[in-house]
């Protein structure tokens, strides 16, 4: 990579730079971590409103028994394949530029699949029963219905936080030994204990690489059957709009669609915020866009299907449906089109574009606009035009699911800015990884690779 | 029948004396429980139990959900629809019948006759 001016930096000035961040919180980091505190204490006063006085505060009504928080939950779990088809598929590609992204994307998962799971206890009528859905013998007589999506839903998120942590823990090993190194007092112990005894011997970094690559390569069809499974909730009803097979591949490109857009204003935010301008070039933006490009058209592609499969059908209920959705709901429905397809199919084929910083962050916060009203463009107007004409009935969102949704945005932030001030937000050791493999030594008039090995 | 969940969304209060129409046999559902209609499966379990201790089978007839009991009309019957024999199983296979959403392969319980019918007289 002839653009990568990190090959010239010496390991310590590496080191130093991407462990910046790390140093005691100045003032607009403790005003960043209060103002999304307040935001976050906000959503659980209003939750906790709504769990004291009845899920009347909510705007479901019959027939509308799901709203915004089971658009909120479908959307959380979309945003958390980013760090899965990030960071898994490109390391398994062995792709160079994505070094710098993998740590912030994997933890992006681990977040964002921690605010999702909160959702469905949020969105249930007695949330203090929660622990019904858990199968151990009890005195109640009740057994969890394994023929229910919600349950397989419960399962596979279960799994998936644990595999994305698990993940997100094992690429941090090394990362946390230098910071080990570098520290004292408290945080020495903490990263200490963390860091599991981690000495950096050849026999360590050969485990370590198998372990990655064996991990990545599983947590993808872990991610696959997640976003499936949240797919199956909707699919295996018979509401129409929802009865479609096409539903687990569509919203699994829906979620890389939003996690790749996601990844993209991460990157953008923390290139800013750490000064880590020479580490996320123009050229990671390019192959971000590209990937972005990639996505869009498929998830263009899968819409259209979806509906021109309707259309064809002319299935009295379903084009109902869909006429309802396209009437009532047009502007959103723009919208979504603009920023899901016409914005990044458009934008992302010119390279001036794509190297951009602006452009980027703007295009990639509008596709998850887009997806946050796609999300709910599925799930509100097929529950307010079902299969029986005389429940037919509108939903709109009370203050309460809104204040929910915007405090589980600010959880994200917070626990992303916890993390960022507490964990190298740049996978260190891969950054480095990269500077050893391109270093050469110079023999007579000629530079060799001074690392002999398989890329 | 469709559509008829119901969703507890306030906590109910039944002032003497509105607690009169609470059935003794059932829980009254608090806030957050979601209800639908059970076709009286208190009064089916009550009909078995007591014609297990008699030693006999339910008779056609003797199992009277609260809707079909009520209805000045005598619009709704109830039975086995597994005995051939009751009045439910007939009707139920009457040229007027329908069903609601089969297409669906929901296989409901609930048939539904059209007008013009003779039954009664």
């Amino acid at each position: 990579m002839s653009e990568n001016p990190v090959t010239a930096k010496s390991a310590k000035q590496i080191n130093d730079e991407l462990l910046s961040s790390l140093g005691p919180p100045t003032l607009r980091w403790y005003l960043l971590a209060f103002f999304l505190g307040v935001v976050v204490a906000w959503g659980l006063a209003m939750f906790i409103w709504q769990m004291t006085h009845g899920m009347y505060v909510t705007g479901k009504n019959r027939p509308v028994m799901w709203g915004f928080y089971i658009t909120g939950f479908v959307f959380w779990v979309g945003l958390s394949h980013s760090g899965t088809m990030v960071s898994s598929i490109l390391r398994l590609s062995r792709a160079n530029w994505r070094r710098p992204i993998l740590r912030a994307a994997e933890a992006m998962t681990v977040f964002c699949i921690t605010v999702a799971g909160m959702f469905p206890l949020i969105h249930l009528g007695r949330n203090w029963t929660f622990y019904y859905m858990i199968p151990y013998p009890n005195q109640r007589g009740l057994w969890p219905n394994f023929r229910s999506p919600l349950l397989w839903d419960m399962t596979a998120i279960t799994v998936y936080i644990i595999g994305s942590s698990l993940f997100l823990f094992l690429g941090l090993l090394p990362d946390l030994a230098v910071a080990r190194d570098r520290s004292s007092g408290w945080r020495q112990k903490v990263y200490a204990v963390l860091a599991m005894g981690w000495r950096g011997t050849s026999h360590e970094w050969s485990v370590y690489r198998k372990a990655s690559t064996l991990m990545a390569a599983l947590i993808i069809p872990v991610a696959v059957s997640v976003h499936s499974i949240v797919a199956w909730d909707f699919a295996v009803t018979v509401v129409p709009g929802w009865h479609s097979t096409i539903f687990p591949p569509y919203f699994v490109i829906g979620a890389i669609l939003s996690g790749v857009a996601a990844v993209i204003t991460l990157m953008v935010i923390i290139r800013k915020a750490f000064h880590l301008e020479e580490y996320l070039t123009p050229l990671h933006f390019d192959n971000m866009g590209k990937l972005l490009l990639v996505i869009s058209l498929l998830w263009s592609y899968a819409y259209f299907v979806e509906v021109q499969t309707t259309w064809y059908a002319h299935e009295p209920i379903e084009w109902e449906v869909f006429s309802f959705m396209s009437g009532r709901y047009t502007t959103q429905l723009l919208i979504m089109l603009t920023g899901n397809c016409l914005l990044p199919i458009i934008c992302m084929c010119f390279k001036r574009l794509r190297r951009s910083i602006g452009v980027m962050l703007v295009v990639s916060l509008l596709v998850n606009v887009g997806m946050f009203i796609e999300r709910f463009l599925i799930i509100v107007p097929s529950l307010s035009h079902k299969n029986m004409p005389f429940v037919w009935g509108s939903y709109s969102p009370s203050w309460v699911e809104i204040s929910v949704n915007l405090a589980a945005l600010a959880g994200f932030a917070l626990l992303f800015t916890l993390f960022a001030k507490f964990f190298p937000i740049m996978a260190l050791s891969d950054v480095r990884e990269l500077e050893a493999r391109q270093s050469g030594v110079p023999l007579g008039r000629t530079r060799l690779p001074s690392i002999a090995g398989e890329e | 029948p469709y559509a008829v969940r119901v969703f507890n969304f306030y906590p109910h209060e039944w002032p003497k004396p509105l607690d009169n129409q609470l059935s003794p046999d059932i829980t009254v559902r608090s806030r957050g429980v979601m209800e639908k209609c059970s076709f009286c499966i208190q009064r089916i379990r009550r009909a078995k139990e007591e014609a297990t201790g008699e030693g006999r089978l339910i008779k056609d007839g003797e199992v009277q959900p609260a809707c079909a009991q009520t209805c000045p009309a005598e619009a709704m019957v109830f039975g086995n629809l597994a005995d051939p024999r009751s009045r439910v199983s007939r009707l139920s296979r009457s040229p007027r019948r329908f069903k609601l959403l089969e297409h669906l392969g929901t296989h409901p319980s609930v048939f539904y006759l059209k007008g013009g019918g003779r039954e009664h007289v």
